[in-house]
C-alpha cells in the first residue's frame, strides 16, 4: 500500500488539464478576416451572442470569454438537419459520460466538430482559430457542459457579405424633443458623408444633448425576400424604408431589447431612413437587419441589437390585486441586501429595509418587476413605477446627549478580505446587527394582507405600519409607529435628513423637490450637523402610547420614472 | 468485447435515436421504484422546489426558488385521489430549507429563518416572525442559504454559500449554523463553500452536499461534525465573531498552486473532516442536493437506515451506505434512480416509506428538460438485485447483496477496481489523479449467497474506490440493477 508520488502526478495532470489548450495558432492568427468575441452570462447560462456571422471560408479569430463562475465550453459544429440547434449533439455527449470528462466534455474526433474549446474554467478565455465553412448556411454553436445546452447556444451564420447599405450619408437637427421631430420643417446644423454600412452617432459628439440625426442610404437587395430589421436606441428613433416606417421606438427612454420589423424586398435596390433624437443623458443607436440569404448585418457602428440572448429577461410585473398587499423579500436596488418590497392597492409602493429597520423608498405607480428575481440565478428585483423618494436614512433611533451629537447611521465593521491568501491586505467593510436592533418580522392584516413591521429597539418595541392615502387627487402614504416599553430619555427617531425640512405654511416639511412630509403626535425638531439637515422626533414625548403619524404626499403630478 | 459494445453505444448515440434521449437506465428502475409526477396548481406556477417537510394529517409543505410556499393535500394517493394545493405563503426570498415544530412552519430564506402561522384560519399565514437573521448577507446570488428539519433537541440548522465562488464577503458566509426554535444561533461548523443540501442520516448525524470548485476537487457528501472544517478556508475570516463556539481559527490548507490532498492535510489540519462521500464529478453527477435518511424500516424497499441524496444536474437520487470507522463517517454512493423531469433539489422519505422530490433547473440546468418538477417515489414492493452494502475491511471490502448471488458468477473476473483522488486545491475543481489499479480477489461468499469479501490489493487511504461488477450475476440469474459503487476510503478499518 504505497501513495503515489504527489508531485510527479501533478506535474503529468497539468497536461491533461482541461483548461489548457495544446493547439498552435496557425500562421495567419495575426491577420483574421474576421474577429469575433463572445462572451458567457454571468449568472443567466447564456452566450451573450445568439447569433455570429462570418463570409464562407473566412479565416475567424474567435475569443470565448467565461466571466460567469461555472465551467464552460464552445464547440461549434457543422450543420446537420436533424439537429440544427446543436442539442441533440450536447446530449449525445453527454451520454458518453466520463469518456469525455477529460478532454473538457469535448469528444475531441467527432466528425462534427469544426472548433472546440477547452473547458474554460471562471474568468478564464480562450482563442480559437478556425476557417468558416465554405457553404452558406447555420452552423450551431453549444456548451456540452451537462445541462447548459438548453439556454446555452446559438448560430454561426455563413453567408456570402454583399455590400447591403451604401451611399450613406447623415444630417444633424438641434432641438429639444421629447419625441421624433418632422425633420423636413427643419435646417440641419451639420451633414457629411459615413463608410458603408457604418451608421454612427459618434457624429453628433461634440453636442451634449438636444440633438437629432437623419440617416440615409441605398439598401440593395441581392434576392426578393424578407427583411427582418431590429432597431434599439436612446432616446428614440425610426427606421423608414422605400418611406414606409417599419420599426419605431419613438420616445424619451434607455436602449432596450431590439425591437423588430419586417419587410418583402424586392431584388433591387431602396431608400432607408434611420431617425434618431437625443434629449440628454446616456445615448446611443443600434440598426441590425436579418434575411435568409445575408443572414445577421449590422447597419451601425454600435452592434448590440444582434444580441439575440434576452438580457435583462422579459419583465414579470407584480401588481396588488383583489384589494390585497403584496409583501415581497427580494433584493431591491437602493436597498440593504434583507429588503422587503410592499405594493398597496392604488398604486402606492414602499421598500422596508429589515437591516436598517427603516422605510427605505416609496414610489407610485407600477410596484416592481421581479424577472431578474424569478429568472436566471436570482439577482433580484427591480422597481417599475414612478417618483422613486430616498426616506431612509440608517437606523431609526438614537439616544442623544445633545442635539449637538452627529447621528450614526449605520453599523459596519472592518475585516481583512481573503481569497486565498496567507497575508491578506485588502481591508472589506461590512454590515453587523446593530447590538440595540432586532427585526422580528411582520404580521399581515387578516382584512388587505398590509403588513405590520415589528423590531426591538433595546428594552422597547417597535411597529411600523403603512397605508396609501390620498390627499387633493395626490397619492399620500400614512405611516404609524408604535413605541411600547421605556425608551431611555433623549431617544429620538430620525425622519429625514434630506430636503429644506423646515416647516412650510402649510404645517410640512419638503423632503424632496416632490415629497412633503407631516408630523403627527410629536413636534419634530429640525437640526442642523454639519450644514446638513435633519428632521428627529422626541420618541418618550410621543402621545398618546408614543405614537408618532408620519404622512407623507408626493407633490407632483405622476412622472419621474424610477431608475 | 468491449470496444464492440462502446461502439455499438456510439452509433446509438450518434444515429440520434429516441431511446438515446432517454435515460438509460429509467425503464428498469421503474419496474422497483415508480416516479409520479405532479402537474402545477395552475399553470402560471413556477415549482421550483427548494426543500420538502411533513405536516400534521399527511399533509405535504413545499417551498420553492421563488419564495412560494404551498401545502398539498392527498399528495401520497395523487392521482387516485387529486392532490389539493394551498398557497400557504409567497414573495419570500428563495426558500431553500422547511420545517415544522409546535404549529409553525419553518422556512429558511436569503435574510432569514422565519417561521409562519394561519391564525385566522383561511389557509394562508398572516405572521411572519424573524427567528434568526444571524448571518450576514451582501446580495450576491450565490448566497444561498438551505436550512435541515429539527433536530430532536428543537435546533435545525443553516448553511451558508460563500458570496461568490471563491470568496466570503459577509457575516458566515460558508458556515454552518445551529438555530434554536426559539432562534438562539450557535456557529456549527465551518469551510463550506457551494451547498445544495442539509439534513441527517439515520444516526441523526448532520450532513451537507458540497459542490466541486474552489477546495472541492469533485462534489461530495459532507459529515458536519460539531466544530468541524470542511476544506475552503476562505470563510475562516469570521472566527473572532464566533466567541470561541468551535474554537480557534484552524491552519489554512497550502494556498500554493499545486495544491495538496485531502488525506494529508488531514494530519495538518486538526479540525478538517475530510468528503465522507465523494460523488465523482461529472460521472454521477454535477451538483448534488437535498440529504434524506430511510427511516421507514424497510416500507421503502430493502435500504432502511441507508440515505438519499438529490442531483440536481443529472436530475437523479443517488443512495448512500455510511459507516464510522476510526471516528469518522466515510462509505459508498450507488446510483438509485434516475429520469426526473427537472434538476431535484429538495428530498422528503417519510417514515412509511414515500419519497418525495422537487427542483428546478433554473439558471444551473438540469438533464430533466422541464423548468421545475414535485414528484413522488414510490416502491413497488419487488426487490431490486443491488449491493446492499460496502463495508471497509483492512484487506478490501465486503458486499452485501439484496438478493443471492450466483456464487459461480463471483469470480475476480467479474469484479474491476479503479482508485483515485482530487487535488485538493484554490483552482477551481481538479482531474482525477494518482490512479491506482488494485488487484482484487474474492476470497469467499457466505453460504447465504448475500455477501461476499473482495479482497484489494493495495487498499488507498483517501481514495475513491471505484468498484465495477459487470459480471456478477445474483441466483436467479440477473445481473445488478445498478453494477457500480464509489467508496470513498478515509481510514482503513484494523479489522
Amino acid at each position: 500500500m504505497t501513495l503515489p508520488a504527489p508531485r510527479l502526478a501533478l506535474c503529468l495532470l497539468a497536461l491533461a488539464l482541461p483548461g489548457i489548450s495544446v493547439a498552435e495558432p496557425p500562421e495567419w492568427s495575426g491577420n483574421p478576416d474576421a474577429t469575433l468575441v463572445i462572451k458567457t452570462l454571468p449568472g443567466m447560462m447564456r452566450y451573450d451572442l445568439g447569433e455570429l456571422t462570418a463570409a464562407p471560408g473566412a479565416r475567424v479569430k474567435l475569443t470565448l470569454e467565461n466571466p460567469d463562475d461555472l465551467q464552460h465550453n464552445l464547440v461549434l459544429l457543422k450543420a446537420d438537419p436533424q439537429d440544427k440547434d446543436g442539442q441533440k449533439f450536447a446530449q449525445d455527449t453527454w451520454l458518453l459520460g466520463e469518456k469525455v470528462i477529460a478532454t473538457g466534455w469535448v469528444p475531441r474526433d467527432h466528425p462534427r466538430i469544426l472548433a472546440a474549446s477547452a473547458l474554460l474554467n471562471p474568468a478564464a478565455s480562450e482563442t480559437l482559430y478556425f476557417v468558416a465553412p465554405d457553404e452558406p448556411g447555420d452552423y450551431p454553436y453549444v456548451c456540452t457542459v451537462p445541462g447548459h445546452s438548453l439556454l446555452m447556444r446559438g448560430i454561426l451564420q455563413v453567408r456570402k457579405p454583399g455590400k447591403v447599405l451604401t451611399d450613406l450619408t447623415y444630417a444633424i437637427y438641434r432641438g429639444d424633443w421629447n419625441k421624433l421631430p418632422d425633420f423636413s420643417t427643419l435646417q440641419p446644423v451639420e451633414t457629411g458623408k459615413l463608410p458603408d454600412g457604418r451608421i454612427d452617432i459618434g457624429v453628433a459628439k461634440k453636442f451634449p444633448g438636444g440633438f437629432g440625426i437623419v440617416f440615409e442610404g441605398k439598401l440593395t437587395a441581392t434576392e426578393a425576400e424578407d427583411y427582418h430589421f431590429f432597431l434599439a436606441s436612446d432616446d428614440g428613433s425610426r427606421i423608414i424604408v422605400n418611406g414606409e416606417g417599419i420599426v419605431d421606438v419613438d420616445g424619451i427612454h434607455p436602449m432596450g431589447d431590439p425591437k423588430e420589423g419586417k419587410e418583402k424586398l424586392t431584388e433591387g435596390t431602396h431608400s432607408l431612413r434611420v431617425l434618431y433624437f437625443e434629449k440628454s443623458g446616456n445615448r446611443g443607436l443600434s440598426v441590425g437587419l436579418r434575411t435568409k440569404s445575408l443572414g445577421w448585418q449590422d447597419l451601425s457602428v454600435e452592434p448590440s441589437s444582434r444580441r439575440a440572448t434576452k438580457a435583462p429577461p422579459t419583465p414579470i410585473l407584480l401588481t396588488p390585486k383583489n384589494g390585497e398587499a403584496i409583501t415581497h423579500r427580494a433584493f431591491l436596488p437602493g436597498v440593504n441586501p434583507r429588503g422587503i418590497a410592499v405594493g398597496y392597492p392604488g398604486g402606492v409602493n414602499l421598500a422596508w429595509d429589515a437591516d436598517a429597520l427603516s422605510l427605505a423608498l416609496i414610489w407610485r405607480g407600477g410596484f416592481l418587476n421581479v424577472a431578474s428575481h424569478w429568472e436566471g440565478r436570482g439577482s433580484g428585483s427591480q422597481l417599475s413605477g414612478y417618483d422613486q423618494v430616498k426616506t431612509g436614512h440608517g437606523l431609526p433611533m438614537q439616544q442623544l446627549k445633545s442635539l449637538d451629537e452627529p447621528w450614526v447611521p449605520t453599523s459596519t465593521a472592518t475585516i481583512k478580505y481573503e481569497r486565498d491568501k496567507d497575508n491578506p491586505e485588502k481591508d472589506m467593510t461590512f454590515h453587523v446587527r446593530h447590538p440595540d436592533y432586532q427585526f422580528l418580522g411582520y404580521r399581515l392584516d387578516p382584512k388587505n394582507r398590509f403588513p405590520t413591521f415589528r423590531y426591538r429597539y433595546r428594552d422597547a418595541e417597535v411597529s411600523e405600519r403603512f397605508g396609501p392615502d390620498s390627499i387633493d387627487g395626490r397619492e399620500a402614504l400614512v405611516r404609524t409607529i408604535t413605541v411600547t416599553g421605556s425608551v431611555p430619555a433623549d431617544t429620538w427617531f430620525r425622519l429625514a435628513d434630506t430636503g429644506s425640512l423646515e416647516k412650510n405654511e402649510a404645517g410640512w416639511h419638503p423632503v424632496d423637490s416632490k415629497l412633503w412630509l407631516k408630523v403627527e403626535g410629536a413636534e419634530p425638531v429640525v437640526r442642523s450637523v454639519d450644514g446638513k439637515k435633519e428632521l428627529l422626533v422626541p420618541i418618550e414625548a410621543a402621545a398618546p402610547e408614543k405614537r408618532l403619524t408620519v404622512t407623507y404626499w408626493w407633490q407632483t403630478e405622476i412622472g419621474g420614472r424610477v431608475k | 468485447m468491449k470496444t464492440i459494445v462502446r461502439l455499438a453505444l456510439l452509433t446509438a448515440v450518434l444515429s440520434g435515436s429516441a431511446a438515446a434521449q432517454q435515460a438509460p437506465g429509467a425503464s428498469k428502475e421503474a419496474d422497483y421504484y415508480t416516479i409520479t409526477t405532479f402537474e402545477a396548481p395552475a399553470p402560471d406556477v413556477a415549482l421550483e422546489g427548494g426543500a420538502i417537510a411533513l405536516l400534521p394529517d399527511r399533509k405535504i409543505a413545499v417551498c420553492t426558488r421563488r419564495g412560494q410556499i404551498w401545502v398539498v393535500e392527498n399528495a401520497f394517493e395523487h392521482p387516485a385521489k387529486p392532490a389539493k394545493w394551498t398557497l400557504f405563503a409567497e414573495y419570500l426570498h428563495e426558500t431553500l430549507g422547511l420545517a415544522w415544530r409546535d404549529g409553525w412552519l419553518y422556512a429558511v430564506q436569503r435574510p432569514e429563518v422565519t417561521r409562519m402561522k394561519d391564525e385566522n384560519g383561511d389557509g394562508r399565514a398572516d405572521v411572519f416572525e424573524t427567528v434568526s437573521d444571524a448571518w450576514g448577507i451582501k446580495g450576491d446570488y450565490h448566497e444561498y442559504n438551505f436550512g435541515s428539519s429539527f433536530d430532536p433537541q428543537g435546533n435545525l440548522y443553516t448553511v451558508h454559500c460563500l458570496t461568490g465562488s471563491f470568496t466570503s464577503e459577509a457575516l458566515y458566509r460558508g458556515w454552518v449554523l445551529k438555530i434554536s426554535a426559539d432562534g438562539k444561533m450557535t456557529p456549527f461548523a465551518c469551510g463550506v463553500r457551494s451547498p445544495g443540501g442539509i439534513g441527517f442520516n439515520a444516526a441523526g448525524d448532520l450532513f451537507y452536499t458540497d459542490n466541486q470548485g474552489a477546495w472541492n476537487g469533485s462534489s461530495s457528501l459532507k459529515w458536519i461534525k460539531p466544530g468541524s472544517f470542511q476544506g475552503n478556508p476562505n470563510g475562516n475570516i469570521w472566527f473572532d465573531y464566533a466567541g470561541g463556539a468551535i474554537g480557534d481559527r484552524p491552519k489554512n490548507p497550502p494556498l500554493t498552486e499545486q495544491g495538496s490532498r485531502t488525506v494529508i492535510e488531514r494530519d495538518n489540519i486538526a479540525t478538517y473532516i475530510p468528503p465522507a462521500v465523494v460523488l465523482p464529478h461529472g460521472k454521477v453527477g454535477n451538483s448534488p442536493t437535498g440529504i434524506v435518511p430511510d427511516l421507514s424500516g424497510g416500507k421503502f424497499g430493502p435500504f432502511a437506515g441507508q440515505t438519499f441524496v438529490g442531483e440536481q444536474t443529472h436530475s437523479k437520487i443517488h443512495r448512500v451506505f455510511l459507516e464510522k470507522v476510526n471516528g469518522i463517517y466515510q462509505g459508498a454512493m450507488f446510483p438509485f434512480r434516475e429520469g426526473f423531469d427537472s434538476g431535484n433539489i429538495g428530498l422528503l422519505l417519510t417514515d412509511d416509506g414515500v419519497m418525495f422530490t422537487s427542483g428546478s433547473n433554473r439558471g444551473w440546468g438540469a438533464r430533466g428538460t422541464r423548468n421545475w418538477n414535485f414528484e413522488r417515489v414510490n416502491w413497488t414492493g419487488k426487490v431490486s438485485f443491488e449491493i446492499h452494502e460496502m463495508r471497509a475491511r483492512p484487506d478490501g471490502f465486503e458486499l452485501t447483496f439484496t438478493e443471492p448471488i450466483d456464487p459461480a458468477s463471483a469470480t475476480a473476473a467479474a469484479f474491476t477496481m479503479d482508485a483515485y483522488t482530487y487535488i485538493y486545491q484554490k483552482a477551481y475543481g481538479s482531474p482525477e489523479v494518482d490512479q491506482v489499479k488494485p488487484k482484487l480477489t474474492v476470497p469467499s461468499v457466505a453460504p447465504d449467497g448475500k455477501s461476499l469479501r473482495l479482497t484489494v490489493e493495495p487498499m488507498t487511504k483517501g481514495h475513491v474506490h471505484e468498484l465495477r461488477l459487470a459480471g456478477l450475476k445474483s441466483a436467479a440469474g440477473l445481473p445488478l440493477l445498478h453494477d457500480v459503487a464509489y467508496y470513498t476510503l478515509n481510514e482503513i478499518p484494523a479489522k
